[in-house]
């Protein structure tokens, strides 16, 4: 069964043209448009997400051609600079970008076109700060930014071109997904085909080709965004993206989700992939622990709800059975509004956690009713010591002022971050630091 | 402004911006053979044996037994190998895999093995006693000043390797058929090029044909390094049966192989009488790696660069390049420029902090003027436009104001502001553009009255193309879709040297100028002309003498003047820079928006350079070498630059311009060190200067909640 193809064929639109692809479907799109069709307008520039250079439009939204897989493009349309350069909108765009000269090498540029594109297509009137989150997954050596940055200022500004033509339905369309997340848990238990949900960490793999897939980003059940009384329920194949446009996201969340590396990354990756993949680098999956969220895991017979700490065993070890699937995550509504959050990486975007901070203290009547705190990319697991937390819970504040001593040191000697690239000596004080201030914040 | 000035759409623009522009991975890949290329996984031995996968047919191995010409990559000294069987650093090129699959050719690569008798290696140049290259300036009486200074004030000031990340990875493609090799790719200098192909395979000079494909970056990393892969590329092209073979990179093969910037150790000395610096002794250590490849004529520009833009009566500097068994650092935008300047800058702080006195009045009082002498006895000839330059930065940027608010912060968040003045000789040192390049540009003109310019010029994104354009059009009084101006060939194009040391308009541009002036005084409608122009040396240099290291090494300089301002972050020593100002001057921009986008990005890769970008080296090997862990600067890093155009014309150069390129990049590391030094009250003594490093600073004191 291993080397079943899950889809004979993937039918999608490519510039307006109906594609019907029937090779490999664990290649990049990156590949298949470079090679098999000579569409070297997109480029290559590190295979790994971190430059952009290969930008596409995948349903409207920007997309690293390197980090998808063709069996993930079901029903997608993309858009290439191939496409995108014919159009009214392109040349509104690109009279703006040479009025300022902001083409230098030019090996960016097809990319940061579409970057641009998925800016105003958005927005049409964006700040000079929206400008610059819009493009900050695509890496320029030559410009330092400033005369994209303007070009795409002018762009908004001369054109009404971007009002009045329409490239492509930002809405994503109805995907018929061929399997129903029933026949997707059989093949779960059939073969050992890699679930593939975002596809943003799997296919960093140069041997990514090599490996079989079980295609679940477009399953309509996995997508879905809901509340109950205590949960605001997340479908695991919901992106950055998505999460951050839900107006059920908590601002914790979003604000997490909106720091996660550049906008093409999260239109692509994933939740449930962030949990999935057992990293204490994770961004969002932070969130999920620091609020004590469960984890609904299926596999083809039955289905079972853990708390998210009980999930994660150690680097890249999780409770996961092959078996199973990871399909939603159950975030508790109440009591998560006092938040402290903060990711130290080494840039302010495309930036893998240094070392990241939660922390939540619901106070209600002078009571502190909870006090959760969790830490990223110390150790092998994300760190959430609610035995040390605990300390403040039922106290007034000024209890646990009494108590600060007490927690700290405790803190103090639970933070024994592990050897990795970057200082220990560093990562702990930032994680005491952070620590001291959500205290502090709150006039602990 | 000069009408010249006045910004034009690039001739690049078009084909760049919708996705049409063919760089060397763009070609249609059908019959092609790709190549890998076998490298060394320790830092020193010699290669016992190589031991293949069994491979089918099509596909095949080249090393230094297929070199049909000699063993040796031309630069200026020629101790690089084509392939080696003696190894001196972790990633040297022992041999090649080719074949016409490239998934099966990567395969086959990561099976092979090779057998070594490992040596131990030489990885820190403090303890490499093997010297390439040993320079010294002494001008005035040093030792005097030292005796009678009142005071004597010392530092020592480190610098990292940095990486080019140029967008487009290295790539060449070779084919050889009819008798003939045409080499194509990604690269700065195709004569370069054409002359080290030639000497590797053996062929005629007329037989080796190389082109500049469009070119997805330099920054210098393309000036020296494609020699060595298009040698490489080229010997299995002979042996490939008339298939052109491609070798492009991928992005770690490009990090791990190719030259970055030296790293350096500047240690100085420095005499001060009546609060005034009366002597400097400078010792300016790099370190060259592997092989020479470009570190004579870099550490000449750091030796001649160590004093700054000051004018000092006594100095003496000695520069040095050793080796170690490390990846051969080579050329990189500055070219030992950015390493002597943030010493010296950082040097001056560090000096009027001593002295008790503002480190910006401080160096100002010190500016070099017209007339005054250069490191090497030479004479500013022309007007140092620095005190103006200043006025204007210190203005924009709100200096003074800033400097006294930012002074005794105790908060979480503290701001600094820095501020620093360099100079970058324009074009070759010395007498480099007489002796060595010899440069010729010429301009033939068709029958329908379009003019084409042939140089061996190449644009790699900084526009050449379009100014080379601009200045023979305004020349000929022509439109500019008159003027023809392709990649070029050096089988049509004469060698007017390479595009390298910001010399391309101010040299080239000059004599295409010069051309253009003929051509329009011998305009005959209808007729073939060809215009020839030679390199003159101008006749008011002072002649340098390249063994005592005195005359005028540079004809003219171009200045800058930046202003950084920074917040850091004390709880996570993460730094931000809100602000950064910069007045440049290139003598006439030849387009505004060009030589703005020139100095935009330049000062981008500075900033980088000084707080961010960082190799990880260990042990002989690039730690950091993928895009996500050799980190540069993304929008979200990097604040809305203020970039003002000082212009201080050269007359020798086309419509008054001199070099543009490279300045950029030396000024913004020592403004922004100096804006972090002045946030959190330190002295700093290296770049890069990371969060890890604010932490251990702010370690000293007590931390705000601690």
């Amino acid at each position: 069964m291993d080397n079943v193809n899950q889809f004979p064929k993937v039918k999608f639109t490519l510039n307006n043209n109906k594609i019907t692809y029937s090779g490999n479907p664990s290649i990049r799109l990156l590949d298949y448009l470079r090679s098999d069709l000579e569409l070297t307008g997109t480029k290559c520039g590190c295979k790994e997400g971190e430059c952009g250079a290969c930008a596409v439009l995948v349903d409207g939204r920007l997309i690293n051609s390197c980090l998808i897989a063709m069996g993930s493009l079901c029903d997608a349309d993309v858009v290439t600079i191939e496409g995108y350069g014919k159009t009214e909108r392109f040349a509104a765009l690109d009279k703006a970008y040479a009025s300022v000269s902001a083409v230098q090498c030019g090996f960016c540029i097809p990319g940061m076109m579409m970057a641009s594109e998925s800016i105003l297509s958005s927005n049409p009137d964006p700040t000079e700060e929206e400008i610059r989150i819009g493009m900050s997954g695509n890496i320029c050596r030559c410009t330092g930014y400033n005369s994209i940055v303007k070009a795409i200022g002018i762009a908004a500004k001369d054109s009404d071109q971007f009002l009045k033509d329409e490239l492509s339905p930002r809405a994503p369309q109805t995907k018929t997904h061929p399997k129903s997340l029933n026949d997707v848990l059989k093949l779960r238990k059939n073969t050992s085909l890699i679930p593939y949900s975002g596809g943003t960490d799997l296919m960093v793999s140069g041997k990514c080709s090599e490996a079989r897939y079980l295609f679940i980003n477009n399953m309509e059940e996995l997508h879905r965004i809901s509340e109950d009384e205590k949960f605001i329920r997340f479908g695991t194949a919901c992106t950055f993206t998505e999460v951050i446009e839900s107006p059920l996201s908590p601002a914790i969340l979003k604000e997490a989700c909106e720091q996660i590396a550049a906008p093409a990354i999260r239109n692509a990756g994933t939740i449930g992939g962030n949990i999935a993949n057992g990293s204490a680098k994770a961004d969002s999956a932070l969130i999920f622990m620091v609020t004590d969220s469960m984890l609904r895991l299926a596999n083809a017979d039955r289905e079972r709800i853990i708390p998210i700490k009980e999930f994660y065993l150690g680097a890249g070890k999780t409770a996961l059975e092959p078996d199973e699937l990871i399909v939603e995550v159950l975030m508790p509504k109440l009591g998560i509004d006092n938040y402290y959050y903060k990711k130290v990486g080494a840039r302010n975007a495309l930036a893998i956690s240094r070392t990241s901070f939660a922390g939540i203290l619901d106070v209600s009547d002078g009571i502190i009713k909870n006090c959760a705190t969790a830490f990223g990319a110390v150790i092998d697991v994300i760190i959430r010591r609610s035995d040390i937390d605990n300390m403040f819970i039922d106290k007034s504040i000024d209890e646990a002022k009494a108590l600060k001593d007490k927690y700290l040191s405790a803190y103090d000697e639970a933070i024994q971050p592990r050897r990795g690239r970057v200082g220990i000596q560093y990562r702990k004080d930032v994680c005491m630091n952070l620590l001291k201030d959500f205290l502090v914040s709150n006039g602990i | 402004m000069n009408p010249i000035s006045k910004p034009v759409q690039k001739t690049d623009h078009c084909a760049k911006a919708n996705g049409s522009a063919r760089y060397v991975c763009d070609y249609p890949v059908s019959g092609m053979l790709f190549g890998r290329i076998i490298r060394s996984e320790i830092a020193k031995g010699v290669v016992k044996r190589v031991i293949l996968p069994d491979m089918p047919q099509g596909y095949f191995y080249v090393d230094k037994n297929d070199v049909t010409g000699i063993n040796e990559v031309h630069m200026i000294q020629d101790d690089t190998p084509v392939f080696t069987d003696n190894v001196e650093f972790i990633g040297e090129p022992v041999g090649m895999l080719a074949g016409p699959d490239e998934d099966e050719v990567n395969k086959f690569l990561s099976a092979v093995e090779i057998d070594y008798i490992e040596l131990d290696p030489v990885l820190d140049v403090n303890k490499s006693d093997n010297v390439f290259f040993d320079f010294n300036i002494n001008k005035g009486d040093v030792d005097d000043a030292f005796k009678s200074a009142d005071k004597v004030i010392e530092g020592t000031y480190k610098t990292g390797l940095q990486e080019h990340i140029y967008l487009e990875t290295n790539g060449i493609i070779a084919e050889y058929r009819d008798g003939k090799l045409f080499v194509h790719g990604s690269l700065q200098c195709p004569y370069y090029v054409q002359r080290a192909v030639v000497r590797a395979t053996g062929l005629r000079p007329d037989d080796v044909i190389v082109r500049q494909d469009i070119t997805g970056g330099g920054f210098g990393g393309k000036e020296d390094f494609p020699s060595t892969l298009a040698c490489q590329v080229a010997v299995a092209a002979l042996k490939a049966g008339g298939k052109p073979v491609r070798v492009v990179f991928d992005r770690e093969e490009d990090i791990i192989a190719t030259s970055k910037r030296h790293p350096s150790i500047c240690t100085y000395k420095v005499a001060v009488k009546n609060g005034r610096v009366t002597g400097m002794a400078v010792d300016v250590l790099i370190d060259a790696g592997a092989y020479t490849t470009m570190s004579m004529v870099v550490l000449q520009r750091a030796t001649i660069g160590a004093c700054g833009v000051y004018d000092i009566a006594n100095i003496k500097i000695h520069g040095h390049a050793r080796k170690t068994n490390t990846v051969p650092n080579g050329a990189f935008r500055g070219f030992g420029g950015p390493q002597v300047f943030f010493a010296v800058e950082m040097m001056m702080t560090h000096v009027a902090k001593e002295l008790g006195v503002d480190s910006v009045d401080f160096k100002l009082a010190h500016f070099a003027k017209q007339g005054d002498l250069t490191s090497t006895s030479g004479i500013y000839h022309f007007p140092v436009p620095l005190l103006a330059m200043a006025e204007d930065v210190l203005r924009e940027s709100d200096y003074y104001r800033k400097m006294n608010e930012f002074k005794n912060q105790s908060g979480r968040f503290r701001r600094g502001i820095g501020f620093s003045a360099i100079f970058h000789g324009a074009g070759f040192t010395g007498n480099g553009e007489r002796d060595i390049i010899k440069a010729t540009a010429r301009l033939k003109k068709h029958t329908d009255g379009k003019v084409e310019i042939l140089t061996g010029n190449t644009d790699m994104g900084q526009g050449l193309n379009t100014t080379f354009i601009k200045i023979v059009a305004q020349e000929l009084s022509l439109p500019y879709e008159q003027v023809i101006n392709e990649l070029p060939d050096t089988s049509r194009v004469p060698d007017s040297g390479p595009t390298v040391a910001s010399r391309s308009i101010m040299v080239v541009g000059e004599l295409l100028r010069r051309a253009a002036a003929e051509l329009k005084n011998c305009w005959i409608d209808g007729e073939e002309q060809v215009i020839e122009k030679h390199y003159e040396h101008p006749d008011f240099l002072i002649p340098f003498n390249a063994d005592t290291f005195t005359g005028d090494a540079y004809p003219t300089y171009s200045w800058a003047v930046n202003a950084v301002e920074v917040e850091v972050d004390t709880l996570t020593g993460f730094i931000t820079v809100p602000g950064a100002w910069g007045s440049f001057d290139v003598g006439t921009p030849i387009d505004e928006n060009i030589v703005i986008g020139q100095m935009e990005g330049g000062f981008v890769q500075s900033l980088g350079w000084g707080i961010m970008e960082n190799c990880a080296p260990g042990n002989g090997r690039i730690g950091n070498k993928l895009m996500c862990d050799y980190i540069i600067p993304t929008s979200l890093d990097i604040p809305n630059m203020k970039i003002m155009l000082y212009v201080e014309q050269y007359p020798e150069g086309p419509f008054g311009a001199k070099g543009a390129g490279e300045m950029p990049h030396v000024g913004g590391a020592p403004a922004i060190i100096e804006a972090i030094q002045n946030a959190l009250g330190v002295n700093i003594y290296k770049l890069p200067f990371m969060p890890e490093d604010v932490m251990d600073a702010l370690r000293k004191e007590n931390l705000p909640y601690g």
